[in-house]
């Protein structure tokens, strides 16, 4: 039974990450390093930190965010990720269906399933 | 400014290099990518001056295996589990540092085996929570690693490091025994127990190594976090070990061959030694360690019991079996085997010494039966013991009891099988050469032998293991210590030094009964009548109010003859007490000789005082007994005389710290009351557990002139004197306890002054054909002929007329320096060591018939005697 339970985090994680960075910066523009060392930390995500920087590209590529570089008196110039028009647009929509999909969830726990 | 090696540059490039490949193809920016991940590194590194490869390769652990988005959701899992495989502890780490050393920590907990045959590795609780903590962090650490989340708390971190040092410490204390652990191994298939420090070591440093390799923190960071766990657990085995490791250290230079070294060691001792530490060294064997630190930093341990119990004493001032034994030792199930092996083995059984207190032995049961014979101005008092023995296995009970003055053992009665048997009269050689024989044929007999004046030491084998019992009795006769012609005190025998311990709730039954009115400071001691003309006083008091001067019973002879007379049994001559006051005594010169140890410290302020009282004709002169007044050498210290104020100042400002050598000072002030004719010295100390120097200096002197100057002895506080004890037969007289240690030196002090002396009982040997001369005087018991003859026995032992002296010793029934008694099992044992038990008819008893009740006893026996004749004159 392990297996099937494995198998089936990996399922319901696809997808989550994206939706994760997403969601992340519809709160405030972040410095690329902090957003992947925020996310890597999440309880129940159990993402490689190498994995959040090719999502990264792909979803400027899509053009749903757009980075910028700020100076720092630390080091090389910092590389800040912020949401583009389209990309506000994308998590809206992904939130209503998340939290559909949530509230459904719950009603099952409660009634179970039921046919009108 | 952060600089990379080579190979660290290498290694980020060569990461980045994949990371391009598997981003090719893709709907994504390979060198945004790559981009954003260099300064992804480059952020994590950031802290460090030197970057190497291993740095790169943690980050890059981190970061995982380069990604290619597309299967980034669809396996990343995967790779994250492949990734983990390498970080996870295995089967190895959780035997050895986990279950290894917690069965280990069990094992000693319960069968004390490395303590009983080795060393003691967990001594206290806090030990014990040290080495468990090893199986609990590393469980831990295994517990979080092996989780999906795979994140270990930075605390672990630290909880490892400290462990680390905790495996280390033990590693090295168990280092010795490693190779016979490998070959018991070898031999017998088990022995792994002494590896468990090492192994857990090996594990827990492999469980540093998972947790380094999948930590997040920079590496600076994680040092400061292990830094502060490792410093932890140092400073913890600090403060437990340090203590014990510093008294070590000075416990084997207190027996160094330089006498500088030896007295440095001996302050420290004073001042910051470990007394528990100081204590197992009086129990162990030399080159056996009970203690951890011992074992860890001893560099020969060739200190022995004896040389450690007299280091014990001039660091602490006490003897070192007044104390309990230490509490660690093998006891329970499959060890037994060890007892013998290691010190809770009584080596000093059918020794002529009490030494160290054996474990389970007690005092279960005390009783005293006293009669005061106020006409004959003693009384005969009866001793019962009974031991109970909760060890093991059979063991011997010693004690050293201290008589009251001129008191003499007169009868010794030992149980066998419910049957009461006297004991044999010889010379001291004589039955304590029987008692061993039987000792060591683990059969039933009881020895008693003096150990000094009037001290004896009584001593019985076997008391049986499991509980068993063993029960014996001595008479000791006692002559009253007189104030004045009407009063006097009885002071009662007391157990100074002994190897057993007391049953928690053990009271001494004491009832004394006489003609006279008795009185006692004791509230425990209830008044009674026994009929119109015996009163008693009776009740129940603990050790510790045996002990105290309190325990003088203070008896009233009213109208009490001043000549008495007594026939002895088996004895042709009288014997006659004539109770008369003796010449007085005022010295010109009196030397002070004042303990330094310790324990005296509470009492300087109260002889300051006492001493202001000393007749102003007698110069006076104050040593103090103590190696604190550096530079002041015993041997030619100075004959100041001082005021008596100045005195008084001089002992309140003294300080008194761990044993001293009064010997010395003693010699030097015996030497200075020499040179007048008319002096004395006066000794005021505490016990005296160990005989620091020679005493043959002052013996001499003691035999030599045994009448000039007269030494004077008090103690402060009860307990073994092993300065009187090798003295043996000595004129030194002692002042006798009867109240505060101020009132009775008061006494003393106010006899000097008189012209007359105290009142004291002389007693005569006279012819039988005398009798009609005596028989206006009322005859007494004949304890008189046995303090008589206990007298004249001391006299011929020192004129060396010793076979005369046993053979009275023998006709009196009397433990003397020169005689002891010893009952045996069988009348065979007897018959083979050459001895004689006394015939039952001749040993005193309470109540002793009065002549006048055997008179009335043969009056009855005739009486019944005649009657059947006279019916048969009747019938006939």
């Amino acid at each position: 039974m392990p297996d099937f339970f494995d198998n089936w985090t990996v399922q319901l994680r696809k997808g989550l990450v994206e939706f994760c960075i997403l969601r992340t910066l519809s709160h405030s523009e972040r410095y690329g390093y902090d957003l992947v060392k925020s996310l890597v930390t999440l309880p129940g995500l159990n993402t490689p930190e190498g994995t959040v920087y090719p999502l990264l590209s792909r979803l400027r590529t899509a053009g749903l965010i757009e980075a910028r570089l700020v100076e720092s008196s630390e080091g090389p110039a910092r590389k800040y990720y912020s949401l583009t028009a389209e990309g506000r647009k994308q998590v809206e929509q992904m939130n209503i269906y998340f939290n559909t999909l949530s509230q459904t969830l719950s009603e099952i726990g409660e009634k179970g399933a039921q046919h009108d | 400014m952060t600089e990379w090696t080579s190979e660290a540059k290498k290694e980020r490039d060569a990461y980045l290099s994949l990371q391009r490949d598997a981003s090719k193809g893709q709907d994504i920016n390979a060198e945004d990518v790559i981009d954003d991940i260099r300064h992804h590194i480059d952020e994590e590194l950031k802290e460090l001056t030197i970057v190497t490869r291993e740095d790169v390769a943690r980050v890059i652990r981190q970061l995982g295996p380069p990604q290619n988005a597309e299967r980034i959701t669809a396996n990343e899992e995967e790779s994250r589990t492949s990734a983990n495989q390498l970080k996870k502890p295995g089967a190895v780490v959780i035997v050895l540092g986990i279950v290894l050393p917690l069965i280990a920590l069990i094992f000693e907990l319960v069968g004390h085996a490395c303590a009983g045959a080795f060393f003691d590795p967990i001594p206290s609780w806090w030990h014990v929570a040290l080495v468990a903590s090893v199986p609990i962090v590393n469980s831990l650490i295994v517990r979080n690693l092996r989780s999906k989340k795979g994140l270990v708390p930075n605390w672990l971190l630290g909880a490892n490091a400290a462990t680390l040092v905790v495996c280390l410490f033990y590693a090295i204390a168990f280092a010795t025994l490693c190779i016979p652990g490998i070959m018991a191994v070898f031999y017998f298939g088990f022995g792994l127990l002494p590896m468990a420090p090492l192994f857990s070591l090996i594990a827990t440093f492999q469980c540093r190594r998972y947790l380094s390799s999948n930590s997040s923190l920079a590496k600076q960071k994680f040092f400061r976090i292990s830094a502060t766990g490792a410093l932890l657990a140092f400073t913890g085995l600090a403060i437990l070990e340090v203590p014990t490791i510093t008294t070590r250290i000075a416990l084997e230079l207190a027996d160094d061959e330089q006498v500088e070294k030896r007295n440095a060691a001996i302050r420290f001792l004073r001042h910051f030694g470990h007394e528990d530490t100081m204590l197992r060294a009086c129990y162990e064997r030399p080159r056996k360690f009970t203690n951890l630190a011992a074992l860890t930093i001893s560099r020969k341990n060739t200190l022995n019991q004896s040389e450690a119990r007299t280091i014990f004493f001039r660091a602490t001032g006490r003897p070192f079996n007044g104390t309990r034994p230490p509490s660690l030792y093998s006891r329970e199930g499959r060890w037994q085997a060890f007892d013998e092996l290691t010190w809770e083995f009584d080596e000093d059984r059918g020794g002529a010494a009490v030494a160290g207190r054996v474990k389970g032995l007690f005092l279960s049961g005390s009783r005293m039966d006293c009669r005061i014979h106020s006409q004959a101005g003693l009384a005969y008092l009866e001793w019962t013991f009974e031991f109970t023995n909760r060890s093991d296995r059979q063991k011997e009970a010693r004690t050293q009891i201290l008589l009251p003055p001129d008191g003499v053992v007169s009868r010794l009665t030992l149980w066998i099988n419910g049957e009461e048997r006297e004991a044999a009269f010889a010379g001291r050689a004589q039955v304590r050469e029987a008692y061993e024989k039987i000792v060591r044929q683990r059969r039933d007999p009881v020895l008693v032998t003096t150990t000094g004046k009037d001290r004896i030491l009584m001593q019985c084998f076997p008391v049986p293991a499991d509980g068993g019992t063993m029960k014996t009795r001595m008479g000791i006769t006692i002559p009253l210590t007189m104030l004045t012609e009407l009063e006097g005190k009885l002071l009662l025998p007391k157990m100074i030094e002994r190897n057993f311990n007391l049953n928690s709730d053990l009271e001494h039954a004491v009832w004394i009964e006489s003609r006279s009115e008795l009185k006692s400071n004791l509230s425990a001691l209830t008044k009674g009548s026994k009929d119109e003309q015996e009163s008693t006083l009776h009740g129940q008091i603990i050790d510790s109010e045996l002990l105290s001067p309190n325990a003088a019973i203070h008896v009233t002879r009213a109208d009490a003859p001043t000549t008495v007379w007594a026939e002895s049994a088996g004895e042709f001559d009288l014997t006659v007490q004539e109770f008369k006051q003796s010449p007085g005594f005022t010295p010109d010169r009196l030397v002070l000789v004042l303990d330094g140890s310790e324990g005296m410290a509470p009492f300087y302020n109260g002889i300051a005082e006492t001493l202001q009282h000393l007749p102003e004709e007698i110069e006076l002169i104050v040593f103090h007994a103590s190696d604190s007044q550096r530079g002041l050498d015993a041997r030619t210290a100075p004959a100041k005389p001082q005021s008596k104020t100045e005195a008084s100042d001089l002992i309140r400002s003294y300080q008194a710290e761990g044993g001293q050598d009064n010997l010395k000072w003693l010699v030097r002030a015996w030497d200075i009351a020499a040179a007048d004719m008319n002096s004395a010295v006066l000794w005021i100390h505490g016990s005296q557990p160990v005989v620091l120097s020679s005493e043959q200096a002052l013996k001499q002197r003691l035999e030599r002139s045994p009448n000039n100057p007269k030494v004077f002895e008090i103690q402060t506080t009860p307990g073994p004197n092993r300065l009187l004890e090798d003295l043996g037969i000595t004129p030194i007289k002692r002042i006798a306890r009867l109240d505060s240690l101020s009132s009775d030196l008061q006494r003393w002090i106010e006899s000097l002054d008189d012209l007359d002396g105290p009142w004291t009982f002389a007693r005569e040997r006279h012819s039988q054909s005398t009798q009609d001369e005596w028989a206006k005087y009322p005859q007494v018991t004949d304890h008189i002929s046995r303090l008589w003859a206990a007298a004249q026995i001391e006299a011929l032992a020192q004129q060396r007329s010793t076979p005369a002296a046993i053979a009275l010793a023998q006709r009196h029934q009397l433990v003397t320096s020169v005689s002891g008694a010893v009952v045996l099992e069988t009348a065979a044992q007897f018959k083979a060591a050459g001895l004689k038990p006394v015939d039952i008819g001749t040993v005193p008893v309470i109540p002793e018939p009065e002549t006048w009740l055997l008179m009335l006893f043969g009056f009855i026996v005739l009486y019944i005697g005649c009657k059947p004749l006279k019916i048969q004159k009747q019938r006939g």
